[in-house]
Protein backbone atom coordinates (compact mmCIF):
# COMPACT_ATOMS: atom_id res chain seq x y z
CA UNK A 1 0.00 0.00 0.00
CA UNK A 2 1.03 3.66 -0.35
CA UNK A 3 3.29 4.61 2.53
CA UNK A 4 5.38 7.45 1.19
CA UNK A 5 4.26 10.97 2.04
CA UNK A 6 2.84 12.81 -0.91
CA UNK A 7 0.64 15.74 -1.68
CA UNK A 8 -1.50 14.29 -4.47
CA UNK A 9 -3.64 11.25 -3.84
CA UNK A 10 -2.27 8.19 -5.55
CA UNK A 11 -4.82 5.63 -4.52
CA UNK A 12 -5.95 3.41 -7.37
CA UNK A 13 -8.47 0.63 -7.52
CA UNK A 14 -5.68 -1.89 -8.04
CA UNK A 15 -4.32 -0.99 -4.60
CA UNK A 16 -7.17 -3.10 -3.22
CA UNK A 17 -5.10 -6.05 -4.42
CA UNK A 18 -5.96 -9.48 -5.74
CA UNK A 19 -8.39 -10.51 -3.02
CA UNK A 20 -9.21 -13.87 -4.60
CA UNK A 21 -5.54 -14.79 -4.66
CA UNK A 22 -4.84 -13.40 -1.21
CA UNK A 23 -7.86 -14.89 0.57
CA UNK A 24 -8.59 -18.21 -1.16
CA UNK A 25 -10.22 -19.66 1.96
CA UNK A 26 -11.71 -16.66 3.75
CA UNK A 27 -13.17 -15.02 0.62
CA UNK A 28 -13.92 -11.37 -0.12
CA UNK A 29 -16.38 -10.47 2.67
CA UNK A 30 -16.13 -9.66 6.36
CA UNK A 31 -18.43 -8.72 9.24
CA UNK A 32 -19.98 -5.23 9.30
CA UNK A 33 -18.67 -4.85 12.86
CA UNK A 34 -15.11 -5.20 11.57
CA UNK A 35 -15.67 -2.45 9.01
CA UNK A 36 -17.19 -0.20 11.66
CA UNK A 37 -14.40 -1.02 14.11
CA UNK A 38 -11.92 0.47 11.66
CA UNK A 39 -14.20 3.32 10.62
CA UNK A 40 -15.06 4.54 14.10
CA UNK A 41 -11.70 4.01 15.78
CA UNK A 42 -10.12 5.94 12.91
CA UNK A 43 -12.77 8.64 13.28
CA UNK A 44 -12.16 8.80 17.02
CA UNK A 45 -8.42 9.27 16.56
CA UNK A 46 -8.97 11.92 13.88
CA UNK A 47 -11.47 13.84 16.03
CA UNK A 48 -9.19 13.65 19.07
CA UNK A 49 -6.13 14.84 17.16
CA UNK A 50 -7.60 17.39 14.80
CA UNK A 51 -11.01 18.32 16.14
CA UNK A 52 -14.45 17.40 14.81
CA UNK A 53 -14.51 19.79 11.86
CA UNK A 54 -11.15 18.75 10.43
CA UNK A 55 -11.79 15.07 11.11
CA UNK A 56 -15.12 15.32 9.29
CA UNK A 57 -13.45 17.00 6.32
CA UNK A 58 -10.73 14.32 6.17
CA UNK A 59 -13.35 11.55 6.20
CA UNK A 60 -15.41 13.40 3.59
CA UNK A 61 -12.36 13.74 1.34
CA UNK A 62 -11.45 10.07 1.76
CA UNK A 63 -15.03 9.20 0.87
CA UNK A 64 -14.80 11.40 -2.21
CA UNK A 65 -11.66 9.59 -3.35
CA UNK A 66 -13.34 6.23 -2.70
CA UNK A 67 -16.50 7.30 -4.56
CA UNK A 68 -14.47 8.42 -7.59
CA UNK A 69 -12.60 5.12 -7.75
CA UNK A 70 -15.80 3.14 -7.11
CA UNK A 71 -17.62 4.95 -9.91
CA UNK A 72 -14.73 4.62 -12.34
CA UNK A 73 -14.25 0.92 -11.67
CA UNK A 74 -17.64 -0.47 -10.69
CA UNK A 75 -20.29 1.62 -12.44
CA UNK A 76 -21.25 2.13 -16.07
CA UNK A 77 -20.95 5.89 -16.61
CA UNK A 78 -22.23 5.63 -20.19
CA UNK A 79 -25.78 4.93 -19.01
CA UNK A 80 -28.46 7.61 -18.89
CA UNK A 81 -29.33 8.99 -15.44
CA UNK A 82 -31.97 6.40 -14.59
CA UNK A 83 -29.80 3.57 -15.84
CA UNK A 84 -26.86 4.89 -13.85
CA UNK A 85 -28.97 5.16 -10.68
CA UNK A 86 -30.28 1.62 -11.21
CA UNK A 87 -26.70 0.40 -11.63
CA UNK A 88 -25.62 2.26 -8.47
CA UNK A 89 -28.60 0.86 -6.52
CA UNK A 90 -27.79 -2.63 -7.69
CA UNK A 91 -24.07 -2.42 -6.85
CA UNK A 92 -24.64 -0.92 -3.39
CA UNK A 93 -27.17 -3.62 -2.63
CA UNK A 94 -25.10 -6.47 -4.03
CA UNK A 95 -22.10 -5.33 -2.02
CA UNK A 96 -24.30 -4.93 1.11
CA UNK A 97 -23.40 -1.25 1.40
CA UNK A 98 -27.01 -0.12 1.75
CA UNK A 99 -30.39 0.30 0.09
CA UNK A 100 -30.00 3.41 -2.04
CA UNK A 101 -33.01 5.35 -3.28
CA UNK A 102 -33.72 8.61 -5.00
CA UNK A 103 -36.38 10.85 -3.47
CA UNK A 104 -36.02 13.81 -5.79
CA UNK A 105 -33.93 14.48 -8.85
CA UNK A 106 -33.91 17.72 -10.79
CA UNK A 107 -31.85 16.85 -13.84
CA UNK A 108 -31.54 20.46 -14.97
CA UNK A 109 -30.13 21.88 -11.75
CA UNK A 110 -28.63 18.49 -10.76
CA UNK A 111 -30.13 18.81 -7.29
CA UNK A 112 -30.77 15.44 -5.74
CA UNK A 113 -32.24 14.06 -2.54
CA UNK A 114 -31.22 10.48 -1.83
CA UNK A 115 -31.70 8.03 1.01
CA UNK A 116 -29.64 5.08 2.13
CA UNK A 117 -31.34 2.58 4.41
CA UNK A 118 -29.56 -0.24 6.23
CA UNK A 119 -26.41 1.79 5.76
CA UNK A 120 -23.10 0.03 6.26
CA UNK A 121 -21.72 2.99 8.19
CA UNK A 122 -24.43 3.95 10.62
CA UNK A 123 -27.66 1.94 10.71
CA UNK A 124 -28.07 0.60 14.23
CA UNK A 125 -25.57 2.99 15.84
CA UNK A 126 -26.40 4.42 19.26
CA UNK A 127 -28.14 7.80 19.23
CA UNK A 128 -25.65 10.67 18.95
CA UNK A 129 -28.13 13.45 18.15
CA UNK A 130 -26.04 14.35 15.13
CA UNK A 131 -25.33 13.10 11.61
CA UNK A 132 -22.19 11.02 11.31
CA UNK A 133 -21.88 9.79 7.72
CA UNK A 134 -19.29 12.25 6.42
CA UNK A 135 -17.56 9.41 4.58
CA UNK A 136 -20.83 8.63 2.75
CA UNK A 137 -21.24 12.32 1.90
CA UNK A 138 -17.85 12.28 0.18
CA UNK A 139 -18.51 8.88 -1.38
CA UNK A 140 -21.69 10.11 -3.09
CA UNK A 141 -20.00 13.38 -4.11
CA UNK A 142 -17.15 11.39 -5.71
CA UNK A 143 -19.55 9.16 -7.60
CA UNK A 144 -21.59 12.06 -9.00
CA UNK A 145 -18.46 14.00 -9.88
CA UNK A 146 -17.18 11.17 -12.07
CA UNK A 147 -20.62 10.65 -13.64
CA UNK A 148 -21.43 14.31 -14.36
CA UNK A 149 -17.93 15.80 -14.54
CA UNK A 150 -18.97 18.40 -11.94
CA UNK A 151 -17.90 18.85 -8.33
CA UNK A 152 -20.74 18.12 -5.90
CA UNK A 153 -21.55 19.18 -2.37
CA UNK A 154 -23.38 16.44 -0.50
CA UNK A 155 -24.73 16.91 3.01
CA UNK A 156 -26.41 14.37 5.22
CA UNK A 157 -29.73 15.78 6.37
CA UNK A 158 -30.99 12.84 8.43
CA UNK A 159 -29.01 9.96 9.90
CA UNK A 160 -29.67 6.89 11.97
CA UNK A 161 -27.35 8.39 14.56
CA UNK A 162 -29.50 11.52 14.74
CA UNK A 163 -32.53 9.40 15.50
CA UNK A 164 -33.91 8.80 12.01
CA UNK A 165 -34.40 5.36 10.53
CA UNK A 166 -32.89 6.19 7.20
CA UNK A 167 -29.99 8.40 6.08
CA UNK A 168 -31.05 11.22 3.79
CA UNK A 169 -28.56 13.15 1.65
CA UNK A 170 -29.06 16.36 -0.28
CA UNK A 171 -26.69 16.99 -3.19
CA UNK A 172 -26.12 19.89 -5.53
CA UNK A 173 -23.24 21.02 -7.75
CA UNK A 174 -20.47 22.81 -5.86
CA UNK A 175 -20.59 26.58 -6.04
CA UNK A 176 -24.34 26.58 -5.60
CA UNK A 177 -24.21 26.58 -1.82
CA UNK A 178 -24.33 23.88 0.75
CA UNK A 179 -27.42 21.73 0.25
CA UNK B 1 -45.95 19.50 48.83
CA UNK B 2 -46.84 23.15 48.81
CA UNK B 3 -49.54 25.00 46.93
CA UNK B 4 -47.25 25.76 43.92
CA UNK B 5 -46.31 22.11 43.61
CA UNK B 6 -49.91 21.03 43.74
CA UNK B 7 -50.91 23.58 41.07
CA UNK B 8 -48.12 22.45 38.75
CA UNK B 9 -49.03 18.79 39.23
CA UNK B 10 -52.67 19.63 38.43
CA UNK B 11 -51.60 21.43 35.23
CA UNK B 12 -49.35 18.54 34.23
CA UNK B 13 -52.16 16.04 34.79
CA UNK B 14 -54.51 18.16 32.65
CA UNK B 15 -51.95 18.30 29.84
CA UNK B 16 -51.39 14.53 29.88
CA UNK B 17 -55.16 13.95 29.93
CA UNK B 18 -55.59 16.26 26.91
CA UNK B 19 -52.71 14.53 25.13
CA UNK B 20 -54.37 11.14 25.64
CA UNK B 21 -57.38 12.60 23.83
CA UNK B 22 -55.12 13.75 20.97
CA UNK B 23 -54.88 17.40 21.92
CA UNK B 24 -51.19 18.29 22.10
CA UNK B 25 -51.65 22.04 22.45
CA UNK B 26 -49.10 23.15 25.02
CA UNK B 27 -50.67 24.96 27.96
CA UNK B 28 -49.02 27.50 30.19
CA UNK B 29 -47.31 25.75 33.06
CA UNK B 30 -46.58 27.52 36.29
CA UNK B 31 -43.30 26.98 38.13
CA UNK B 32 -43.18 25.27 41.48
CA UNK B 33 -39.66 26.22 42.49
CA UNK B 34 -38.95 22.56 43.19
CA UNK B 35 -36.13 21.57 40.81
CA UNK B 36 -37.30 18.02 40.11
CA UNK B 37 -40.89 19.06 39.49
CA UNK B 38 -39.82 21.92 37.20
CA UNK B 39 -37.57 19.50 35.28
CA UNK B 40 -40.55 17.17 34.87
CA UNK B 41 -42.60 20.10 33.58
CA UNK B 42 -39.87 21.03 31.07
CA UNK B 43 -39.59 17.42 29.87
CA UNK B 44 -43.36 17.19 29.47
CA UNK B 45 -43.39 20.47 27.54
CA UNK B 46 -40.76 19.08 25.15
CA UNK B 47 -42.74 15.87 24.77
CA UNK B 48 -45.90 17.84 23.99
CA UNK B 49 -44.03 19.89 21.43
CA UNK B 50 -42.67 16.76 19.74
CA UNK B 51 -46.10 15.11 19.85
CA UNK B 52 -47.63 18.19 18.22
CA UNK B 53 -44.95 18.10 15.48
CA UNK B 54 -45.54 14.39 15.04
CA UNK B 55 -49.29 14.86 14.78
CA UNK B 56 -48.89 17.56 12.14
CA UNK B 57 -46.44 15.45 10.13
CA UNK B 58 -48.51 12.26 10.34
CA UNK B 59 -51.65 14.15 9.33
CA UNK B 60 -49.83 15.58 6.29
CA UNK B 61 -48.51 12.11 5.45
CA UNK B 62 -51.99 10.59 5.72
CA UNK B 63 -53.23 13.20 3.23
CA UNK B 64 -50.43 12.42 0.80
CA UNK B 65 -48.61 15.72 1.30
CA UNK B 66 -45.18 14.26 0.70
CA UNK B 67 -43.61 17.65 0.06
CA UNK B 68 -43.76 18.34 3.79
CA UNK B 69 -40.30 17.95 5.30
CA UNK B 70 -40.24 15.79 8.41
CA UNK B 71 -39.29 17.69 11.60
CA UNK B 72 -35.63 17.02 12.34
CA UNK B 73 -34.47 15.11 15.41
CA UNK B 74 -38.00 14.06 16.34
CA UNK B 75 -37.45 10.51 17.44
CA UNK B 76 -41.15 9.76 17.84
CA UNK B 77 -41.40 9.87 14.05
CA UNK B 78 -38.59 7.53 13.00
CA UNK B 79 -40.81 4.86 11.43
CA UNK B 80 -43.06 7.46 9.80
CA UNK B 81 -39.99 9.17 8.35
CA UNK B 82 -38.99 5.86 6.82
CA UNK B 83 -42.50 5.48 5.36
CA UNK B 84 -42.26 9.08 4.11
CA UNK B 85 -38.90 8.30 2.46
CA UNK B 86 -40.35 5.15 0.88
CA UNK B 87 -43.36 7.03 -0.49
CA UNK B 88 -41.16 9.81 -1.87
CA UNK B 89 -38.98 7.25 -3.60
CA UNK B 90 -42.10 5.53 -4.90
CA UNK B 91 -43.29 8.89 -6.27
CA UNK B 92 -39.96 9.38 -8.03
CA UNK B 93 -40.13 5.83 -9.41
CA UNK B 94 -43.66 6.42 -10.71
CA UNK B 95 -42.50 9.61 -12.43
CA UNK B 96 -39.72 7.64 -14.11
CA UNK B 97 -42.21 4.97 -15.23
CA UNK B 98 -44.45 7.69 -16.66
CA UNK B 99 -41.40 8.92 -18.57
CA UNK B 100 -40.92 5.44 -20.04
CA UNK B 101 -38.48 3.74 -17.67
CA UNK B 102 -39.99 0.31 -17.04
CA UNK B 103 -36.98 -1.03 -15.13
CA UNK B 104 -38.17 0.36 -11.79
CA UNK B 105 -38.85 -2.19 -9.03
CA UNK B 106 -40.36 -1.76 -5.60
CA UNK B 107 -39.13 -4.00 -2.83
CA UNK B 108 -39.93 -2.20 0.39
CA UNK B 109 -43.69 -2.01 0.68
CA UNK B 110 -44.85 -5.57 1.31
CA UNK B 111 -47.85 -6.71 -0.75
CA UNK B 112 -47.92 -3.39 -2.56
CA UNK B 113 -44.46 -4.21 -3.94
CA UNK B 114 -45.77 -7.45 -5.45
CA UNK B 115 -48.75 -5.67 -7.03
CA UNK B 116 -46.61 -2.77 -8.30
CA UNK B 117 -43.98 -5.08 -9.78
CA UNK B 118 -46.71 -7.14 -11.47
CA UNK B 119 -48.08 -3.95 -13.00
CA UNK B 120 -44.63 -3.03 -14.32
CA UNK B 121 -44.11 -6.54 -15.68
CA UNK B 122 -47.45 -6.27 -17.52
CA UNK B 123 -46.45 -2.86 -18.95
CA UNK B 124 -43.11 -4.31 -20.04
CA UNK B 125 -44.86 -7.20 -21.81
CA UNK B 126 -47.21 -4.75 -23.52
CA UNK B 127 -44.31 -2.60 -24.64
CA UNK B 128 -42.41 -5.65 -25.94
CA UNK B 129 -45.49 -6.71 -27.92
CA UNK B 130 -45.90 -3.17 -29.29
CA UNK B 131 -42.19 -3.00 -30.19
CA UNK B 132 -42.48 -6.35 -31.94
CA UNK B 133 -45.57 -5.21 -33.81
CA UNK B 134 -43.87 -1.96 -34.81
CA UNK B 135 -40.82 -3.90 -35.95
CA UNK B 136 -42.94 -6.28 -38.04
CA UNK B 137 -44.79 -3.32 -39.49
CA UNK B 138 -41.54 -1.72 -40.65
CA UNK B 139 -39.46 -4.73 -41.61
CA UNK B 140 -39.38 -7.40 -44.27
CA UNK B 141 -39.72 -10.78 -42.56
CA UNK B 142 -37.45 -12.64 -44.99
CA UNK B 143 -34.40 -10.35 -44.86
CA UNK B 144 -34.96 -8.26 -41.70
CA UNK B 145 -34.37 -5.19 -43.86
CA UNK B 146 -36.87 -2.32 -43.82
CA UNK B 147 -39.93 -2.86 -46.01
CA UNK B 148 -41.37 -0.74 -48.82
CA UNK B 149 -43.81 1.05 -46.51
CA UNK B 150 -41.02 2.19 -44.17
CA UNK B 151 -38.84 3.15 -47.15
CA UNK B 152 -41.61 5.40 -48.50
CA UNK B 153 -42.10 7.07 -45.09
CA UNK B 154 -38.36 7.53 -44.71
CA UNK B 155 -38.12 9.15 -48.17
CA UNK B 156 -40.83 11.65 -47.15
CA UNK B 157 -39.05 12.32 -43.83
CA UNK B 158 -35.72 12.89 -45.56
CA UNK B 159 -37.37 15.18 -48.12
CA UNK B 160 -38.38 17.42 -45.21
CA UNK B 161 -34.91 17.25 -43.59
CA UNK B 162 -31.64 19.03 -44.15
CA UNK B 163 -29.30 16.14 -44.83
CA UNK B 164 -28.68 16.97 -48.47
CA UNK B 165 -27.13 15.90 -50.79
CA UNK B 166 -29.11 12.65 -50.63
CA UNK B 167 -28.31 9.68 -52.84
CA UNK B 168 -30.66 6.85 -53.62
CA UNK B 169 -29.44 3.49 -54.78
CA UNK B 170 -31.66 0.87 -56.37
CA UNK B 171 -30.38 -2.70 -56.49
CA UNK B 172 -31.95 -5.61 -58.32
CA UNK B 173 -30.96 -9.21 -57.75
CA UNK B 174 -30.15 -11.00 -61.00
CA UNK B 175 -31.20 -14.55 -61.82
CA UNK B 176 -33.70 -15.11 -59.00
CA UNK B 177 -36.27 -16.70 -61.30
CA UNK B 178 -33.70 -19.15 -62.62
CA UNK B 179 -32.72 -20.19 -59.07
CA UNK B 180 -36.38 -20.52 -58.03
CA UNK B 181 -37.17 -22.64 -61.12
CA UNK B 182 -34.12 -24.90 -60.94
CA UNK B 183 -33.25 -25.13 -57.26
CA UNK B 184 -36.60 -24.31 -55.64
CA UNK B 185 -38.07 -21.35 -53.80
CA UNK B 186 -36.35 -22.19 -50.51
CA UNK B 187 -32.97 -21.73 -52.21
CA UNK B 188 -34.31 -18.60 -53.92
CA UNK B 189 -35.21 -17.22 -50.50
CA UNK B 190 -31.68 -17.94 -49.24
CA UNK B 191 -30.28 -16.14 -52.28
CA UNK B 192 -32.38 -13.07 -51.39
CA UNK B 193 -31.19 -13.27 -47.77
CA UNK B 194 -27.55 -13.48 -48.82
CA UNK B 195 -27.94 -10.56 -51.24
CA UNK B 196 -29.53 -8.57 -48.38
CA UNK B 197 -26.52 -9.36 -46.17
CA UNK B 198 -24.09 -8.33 -48.90
CA UNK B 199 -25.83 -4.97 -49.23
CA UNK B 200 -26.34 -4.36 -45.51
CA UNK B 201 -22.70 -5.10 -44.68
CA UNK B 202 -21.51 -2.68 -47.34
CA UNK B 203 -23.48 0.39 -46.30
CA UNK B 204 -23.09 2.70 -43.29
CA UNK B 205 -25.04 2.82 -40.07
CA UNK B 206 -27.15 5.81 -41.08
CA UNK B 207 -28.09 4.43 -44.49
CA UNK B 208 -31.61 3.03 -44.87
CA UNK B 209 -31.71 -0.33 -46.64
CA UNK B 210 -35.10 -1.71 -47.65
CA UNK B 211 -36.42 -4.63 -49.64
CA UNK B 212 -39.10 -2.99 -51.76
CA UNK B 213 -40.06 -5.92 -53.99
CA UNK B 214 -39.32 -9.62 -54.56
CA UNK B 215 -35.76 -9.10 -55.77
CA UNK B 216 -35.55 -5.31 -55.47
CA UNK B 217 -33.70 -3.36 -52.83
CA UNK B 218 -33.54 0.39 -52.26
CA UNK B 219 -31.02 2.27 -50.18
CA UNK B 220 -31.29 5.87 -49.00
CA UNK B 221 -27.89 7.43 -48.39
CA UNK B 222 -28.42 10.67 -46.43
CA UNK B 223 -25.76 13.41 -46.57
CA UNK B 224 -24.06 11.54 -49.43
CA UNK B 225 -22.83 13.00 -52.71
CA UNK B 226 -22.43 11.04 -55.94
CA UNK B 227 -18.75 10.18 -55.40
CA UNK B 228 -19.42 8.77 -51.93
CA UNK B 229 -22.45 6.86 -53.19
CA UNK B 230 -20.19 5.26 -55.80
CA UNK B 231 -17.80 4.21 -53.03
CA UNK B 232 -20.72 2.46 -51.32
CA UNK B 233 -21.59 0.77 -54.63
CA UNK B 234 -17.96 -0.37 -54.99
CA UNK B 235 -18.07 -1.88 -51.50
CA UNK B 236 -21.20 -3.82 -52.50
CA UNK B 237 -19.40 -5.06 -55.60
CA UNK B 238 -16.43 -6.26 -53.51
CA UNK B 239 -18.72 -8.03 -51.00
CA UNK B 240 -20.57 -9.61 -53.90
CA UNK B 241 -17.28 -10.91 -55.35
CA UNK B 242 -16.15 -12.26 -52.01
CA UNK B 243 -19.45 -14.06 -51.53
CA UNK B 244 -19.30 -15.58 -55.00
CA UNK B 245 -15.76 -16.82 -54.36
CA UNK B 246 -16.90 -18.66 -51.24
CA UNK B 247 -20.36 -19.86 -52.29
CA UNK B 248 -20.53 -22.74 -54.78
CA UNK B 249 -24.31 -23.22 -54.83
CA UNK B 250 -25.29 -20.09 -56.68
CA UNK B 251 -23.96 -16.73 -57.79
CA UNK B 252 -25.15 -13.39 -56.50
CA UNK B 253 -25.39 -10.71 -59.16
CA UNK B 254 -26.72 -7.28 -58.23
CA UNK B 255 -27.49 -4.58 -60.78
CA UNK B 256 -27.18 -1.12 -59.27
CA UNK B 257 -28.36 2.36 -60.19
CA UNK B 258 -27.55 5.55 -58.31
CA UNK B 259 -28.98 9.05 -58.44
CA UNK B 260 -28.29 12.04 -56.20
CA UNK B 261 -30.36 15.01 -55.14
CA UNK B 262 -28.01 17.90 -54.42
CA UNK B 263 -30.72 20.08 -52.87
CA UNK B 264 -33.95 19.58 -51.00
CA UNK B 265 -37.17 18.67 -52.77
CA UNK B 266 -39.20 15.66 -53.84
CA UNK B 267 -37.10 12.50 -54.18
CA UNK B 268 -39.51 10.70 -56.53
CA UNK B 269 -37.62 11.89 -59.60
CA UNK B 270 -34.29 10.80 -58.03
CA UNK B 271 -35.78 7.38 -57.37
CA UNK B 272 -36.99 7.13 -60.97
CA UNK B 273 -33.54 8.08 -62.28
CA UNK B 274 -31.84 5.53 -60.01
CA UNK B 275 -34.28 2.89 -61.32
CA UNK B 276 -33.43 3.78 -64.93
CA UNK B 277 -29.68 3.59 -64.19
CA UNK B 278 -30.17 0.25 -62.47
CA UNK B 279 -31.71 -1.12 -65.69
CA UNK B 280 -28.85 0.43 -67.71
CA UNK B 281 -26.41 -1.40 -65.42
CA UNK B 282 -28.35 -4.66 -65.79
CA UNK B 283 -28.29 -4.31 -69.57
CA UNK B 284 -24.56 -3.55 -69.60
CA UNK B 285 -23.80 -6.50 -67.30
CA UNK B 286 -25.96 -8.78 -69.44
CA UNK B 287 -24.17 -7.64 -72.56
CA UNK B 288 -20.81 -8.29 -70.88
CA UNK B 289 -21.97 -11.79 -69.88
CA UNK B 290 -21.43 -11.11 -66.19
CA UNK B 291 -23.44 -12.34 -63.28
CA UNK B 292 -26.14 -9.91 -64.28
CA UNK B 293 -27.27 -12.27 -67.03
CA UNK B 294 -30.77 -13.47 -66.37
CA UNK B 295 -32.39 -16.30 -68.31
CA UNK B 296 -35.82 -14.90 -67.59
CA UNK B 297 -35.03 -11.70 -69.47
Amino acid sequence: MVKKEHSLYRFEWKNLGDIAAGRPNLGDTTHVAVYRLMQYTLRDVLVTRYGLETASEILREAGRLAGSEFCGNMLDTNLDFNGFIADLQDKLRTLNVGIFRIEKADLESLELVMTISEDLDCSGLPMLDDTICEYDEGFLAGIFKVYTGKEFNVREVDCWASGERTCRFAAKPAGEGIP
Amino acid sequence: MNEHDQRLLRELTEQVTRAVRGDFTPGMLSRSGEAQLDALADALARLMEELAQAQEFITALSMGRLDMEPPPRNHLLSSFKQLHANLRHLTWQTQQIAAGDLNQRVDFLGEFSVAFNSLIAALREKRTAEDRLRYMNNHDSLTDLYNRSYFTEEMERIERGRRYPVSIMLADLDGLKRVNDTLGHAVGDRLIQHAAQVIRHSVRGDDVVARIGGDEFAIILPATDTATAHEVRDRIRRSEELFNLECRNYVIGISIGIATAEQGGPLAEVLRLADKRMYDDKFARKKAGGPGRREDE
